[in-house]
């Protein structure tokens, strides 16, 4: 029958002309069959693919890297379907600090115990990662925070912070500040969403506070994570915190305006956006290691996120991996940090590299070996998406009014608990 | 599912019954009319189609459903549970939490944008064709754009602080609007983002289906005397519905599934109170690694928006039936 | 009689107007945006202070132009072979009564029930069977068989008189002559509607070429602006990003403006009044 051959005729042939324009429309190179001295790395830090085709290949030139950028936001899932999907995994991957505890626990990652584990008193308790008793990386970039001020701003108005302030030193100036200028100049940011919830952690966290142990365990001391939302919501109700958040332009006017002369910040985000964002206030902004909670306490951090590289234990180049991870520890590693993202938790680090240099936009303070000088207590990122959840949302409902902070403490702790 | 095909269903050359349709053939006309073409040639017809979208479309939906029935930790073989994840899913308030706040949005989005895109679409078609393409263009640009860029400009304009319109505001003396940090405020101000997007998306496809209309039903409308009303009742509105149909369900699937404009401009927040169905989904599968929680709450999500689809059908259904 | 009509063209216009102030507001914004040099772009001004084409010098010096190439290379795929495929089919579903067709209908509808990230997974390990992973076509293939489109494209055939075609067949024109000649011309609409939508789809398309492909020289648009954006929140950046994304969402809007512009020309505007007779 004419029309039916010629309907089929036509029928195949769309069929096969979509077939050979989708095939055709594909100049992606196929998946190269991995050799030994392949070597593929995820990662979402934008500085740093140059750093590693340029040093660490030359430290390591038999291997083969390649290196692939994917947002950090999508890291994890891109790493839960290569995993479940059988196919397409790294060999190294740059993970979230604040993902990592419950992707490390999966067992899925190298097992790197036998190279890290004699180095354990190198670094500060908490920054050796792993499951178990398995070692699997240490924390880079490490997030400790510090307050960031605009000294010439408080000058200004006859202002000053104090030697080796408290709390409530700050908190003494944040009050005249705002008589000062009549309400429109902060010392204090509280961001929005989970930026928010983080910062509440890294004060939680100053105060040797956590939601989590190594173990992944719930322990946490409700008095101590009421009192300090207690704290910030005070500041909120007495008018001494801005709302605003570092990723919005908005927030670089305020500081450009001087509205906000202060704020609570790590090395990454604090230091280098000043200096990118504001550049006329070179000379005007010092950093203030994190003030104690009372008088004479020993000086503690809290922390606010890092980031780390975690081997595969399904590459087929186990030796590289290695490699790759622990070259961040050597001289050149180090540094390459440094450069790329600010602090280093290793500690012998201050005897093989400069971590004294003096930062010219501070009025020549050592930036960096200052912040790091102060060590924030283990804090442990378990069921994160859950507890960040948890925490945002009481914390949203604490600022709002809705509920109390003791009350919004019970409710995180109530939806942690039934995890 | 039975129910949704039959429903859907339009029957060949019958649907949107206007003016246009001629009288319904005689039954047996029709068969004899139908019986001339090969057996084969729909399945033919159908067949590039298919070939495309049973591998691609329909198994990933199949393994998707049964990834509901299995824990799968990461890295290793899935395990069947059978109904174990439903129940986590069904007795989580969180998930009720994110479908309250899922149809609460959809709600007010699809009660705003259906009158706006007809109105739109409408206008469109009236305007001379130089002056149409123009603000064709301009209504339809929102949707081409980065969704992070135009979280940049609303808050450059809706910031409370330093925005544009606190700023105008604080000229006539009001206070500003926290638009985005108001747990009553934010599900709004995702539905206006949102409409503001696709408005002009929605409009084109449905002036596209204005097109179709002939302009002889007008011509003889206003000769008759008809109202600008009267013309969109008795000719645009009928002629219009199997477009309109598609927009509507089109327009619910997406707000069914909306996740772009929380995941940038809220996170769920503040307070949960814009925490929607794919964003606990996503959390789910993503951020806790339970691909079987993640999937069951996924089929959930499916049989509501199978329902919803079908209501929608039979809202510009029985709407015929008034007439 | 002329003073109605003169007030209500007076109306229609401050409708217009309203309108477009009201969605062009933002779009302005943007443009101004991407024209201001990064350290004044909180401005809060309706007229910029200083305007420079820095962000566009340096957005088409960066990686944004091979991401943008990338985009519209799948976009164009997806549409040709979408459009094709769907118009078929709605043919099918909508002239023909045949056995399986409610039911096929019906999956093909039902799938869109299920939101993506469910199917994400699914698709890469189809793709990994069918050897397409780090290909186009892994991308371009899920996208293609959409089935809105082939619902809206259902929509029109279905509106078409039978006495067309029985007509034509009387004449003695086969099936496929049926459907080129006497449908697609009639549903000329409903196909540039069809190809938007397919396009604009690819074009925003996040999740499946975030899966699929693998290199950072295969990003697509979306994916590189979300990864320009994502560096602002932890890291040391040389630079802010802003400006690179401003711009950058500026000129990737051209490519569907113009699309849209054809369609409205060829397809959404090319109908002739009256077409539709039985």
């Amino acid at each position: 029958m004419n029309t039916r051959r010629r309907l089929a005729a036509t029928a195949a042939l769309v069929a096969a002309s979509a077939l050979t324009l989708a095939g055709c429309a594909s100049p992606g190179t196929p998946a190269e069959t991995p050799t030994d001295n392949s070597l593929e790395v995820w990662l979402f830090s934008s500085s740093m693919p140059a750093v590693i085709e340029d040093q660490f290949q030359a430290a390591y030139p038999d291997y083969d890297v390649e290196v692939v950028e994917i947002p950090i936001g999508d890291m994890t899932q891109r790493l839960v379907v290569a995993l479940q999907g059988g196919e397409g995994l790294p060999d190294v991957v740059q993970l979230p600090l604040r993902e990592s505890g419950g992707l490390l626990s999966t067992g899925q990652f190298l097992d790197l115990t036998a190279e890290l584990g004699p180095m354990a008193d190198d670094f500060p308790d908490g920054a050796l990662l792993g499951t178990g008793d398995q070692i699997n990386t240490f924390t880079m970039g490490s997030g400790n925070m510090g307050l960031w001020v605009n000294e010439a701003a408080l000058a200004k108005h006859g202002l000053a912070v104090p030697e080796n302030p408290t709390w409530d030193d700050i908190v003494a100036v944040a009050e005249q500040l705002k008589e000062a200028s009549g309400g429109t100049q902060y010392m204090f940011i509280q961001p929005p969403g989970a930026n928010g919830a983080n910062m509440f952690n890294a004060f939680f966290n100053s105060r040797g506070g956590t939601w989590w142990d190594e173990n992944g365990e719930l322990a946490v001391d409700e008095d101590l994570a009421a009192d300090t939302l207690e704290f910030l919501v005070d500041l909120h109700e007495r008018g001494l915190v801005y709302d605003g958040v570092w990723t919005e332009p908005t927030f670089w006017d305020s500081i450009r305006s001087e509205q906000v002369v202060g704020w609570t910040m790590n090395y990454g985000v604090g230091s280098t956006n000043l200096q990118k964002n504001v550049p006329e206030q070179s000379g005007q902004w010092r950093l203030i290691t994190w003030p104690t909670w009372e008088a004479g306490d020993e000086q503690a951090t809290g922390v606010f996120g890092g980031s780390l590289f975690a081997g595969l234990a399904a590459s087929d180049n186990p030796q590289g991996v290695k490699d790759f991870i622990l070259w961040w520890l050597t001289p050149e590693g180090l540094q390459a940090t440094v450069d790329t993202l600010g602090l280093v938790s290793y500690e012998p680090a201050a005897e093989e590299i400069d971590l004294d240099f003096e930062d010219p936009y501070f009025g020549g303070q050592t930036v960096i070996s200052d912040l790091s000088s102060v060590p924030y207590p283990p804090f442990y990122f378990f069921n994160w998406p859950e507890t960040e959840g948890a925490v945002t949302a009481a914390v949203d409902a604490a600022y709002a009014g809705t509920l109390t902070p003791r009350e919004a403490i019970d409710q995180i702790v109530a939806e942690l608990g039934s995890l | 599912m039975t129910a949704l095909q039959s429903r859907l269903d339009v029957e060949p050359g019958a649907t949107g019954a206007g003016p246009n349709r001629p009288a319904p053939a005689a039954p047996g006309r029709r068969r004899r009319a139908l019986r001339r073409h090969p057996r084969s040639a729909p399945y033919l017809f159908i067949a590039p189609f298919f070939v495309v979208f049973l591998p691609f479309g329909a198994g990933s939906v199949l393994l998707a459903l049964g990834m509901a029935f299995v824990t799968w930790p990461l890295g290793q073989a899935p395990v069947f549970v059978g109904g174990d994840n439903f129940a986590t899913v069904l007795t989580d308030p969180l998930f009720g939490k994110a479908m309250g706040n899922t149809v609460y949005m959809l709600a007010g989005f699809l009660l705003a944008l259906m009158p706006l895109a007809l109105f739109v679409a409408v206008l469109l078609k009236q305007l001379r064709k130089r002056s149409a393409n123009i603000v064709q263009v301009l209504v339809f640009a929102p949707i081409t754009m980065s969704l992070i860029a135009v979280a940049l400009v609303f808050d450059l304009i809706l910031n409370e602080r330093v925005g544009f319109v606190s700023g105008v505001l604080a000229q006539f003396g009001l206070d500003p609007i926290p638009f985005l940090s108001d747990a009553g405020l934010a599900p709004w101000s995702i539905i206006l983002l949102r409409i503001w997007r696709v408005l002009g998306y929605y409009a084109v496809i449905l002036f596209a289906g204005l097109q179709s209309i002939p302009d002889e039903y007008y011509e003889a409308a206003a000769l008759d005397g008809a109202n600008a009303w009267q013309r969109f009742r008795h000719i645009t509105f009928p002629l219009l519905k199997p477009v309109t149909l598609f927009v509507l369900v089109a327009a619910s699937i997406a707000a069914w599934e909306l996740f772009a404009e929380v995941d940038v401009l809220t996170d769920g927040g503040p307070a949960r109170s814009t925490l929607t169905a794919v964003m606990y989904i996503f959390q789910a599968s993503f951020g806790q690694f339970d691909l079987g929680k993640g999937a069951a709450a996924s089929a959930v999500l499916a049989v509501a928006i199978i329902v919803s689809t079908l209501l929608a059908n039979r809202l510009l259904r029985s709407d015929d039936r008034d007439r | 009689m002329i003073a109605e009509r003169l007030s209500s063209r007076v109306v229609r216009a401050v409708v217009v107007v309203l309108l477009v102030v009201v969605i062009a507001f933002p779009l302005y914004w943007l443009v101004i945006s991407s024209l201001k040099p990064s350290t004044l772009l909180g401005e809060v001004s309706l007229i910029p202070s200083q305007l420079t084409l820095d962000n566009y010098r340096a957005a088409l010096a960066g990686p944004i132009p091979g991401w943008m190439l990338n985009t519209i290379g799948i976009a164009l795929c997806t549409t040709a072979l979408g459009v094709t495929v769907a118009s078929l089919a709605a043919f099918g579903f909508a002239r023909y009564r045949f056995r399986g067709r409610t039911i096929l209908f019906g999956i093909v509808l039902a799938s869109l029930a299920i939101p993506e990230y469910a199917l994400v997974l699914p698709q890469f390990t189809i793709m990994r069977q069918f050897g397409l992973l780090n290909t186009w076509a892994a991308v371009i293939l899920p996208l293609a068989a959409n089935a809105l489109v082939l619902f809206l494209l259902r929509q029109y055939f279905a509106q078409l008189p039978e006495e067309l075609f029985d007509a034509a067949r009387l004449d003695g024109a086969g099936e496929l002559r049926l459907f080129w000649t006497v449908a697609v011309p009639l549903v000329r609409p409903g196909l540039g509607a069809a190809a938007l939508l397919l396009f604009l789809n690819a074009w925003n398309a996040y999740l499946l070429p975030l899966v699929m492909l693998t290199s950072s020289d295969q990003f697509t648009m979306p994916i590189g602006l979300a990864f320009l954006h994502s560096q602002l929140n932890f890291s040391i950046v040389e630079e802010s990003p802003w400006g690179a994304i401003t711009a950058g969402t500026v000129i990737s809007t051209v490519p569907l403006i113009v699309c849209l512009l054809v369609m409205q020309r060829h397809f959404i505007g090319g109908l002739t009044a009256g077409a539709v007779k039985s």
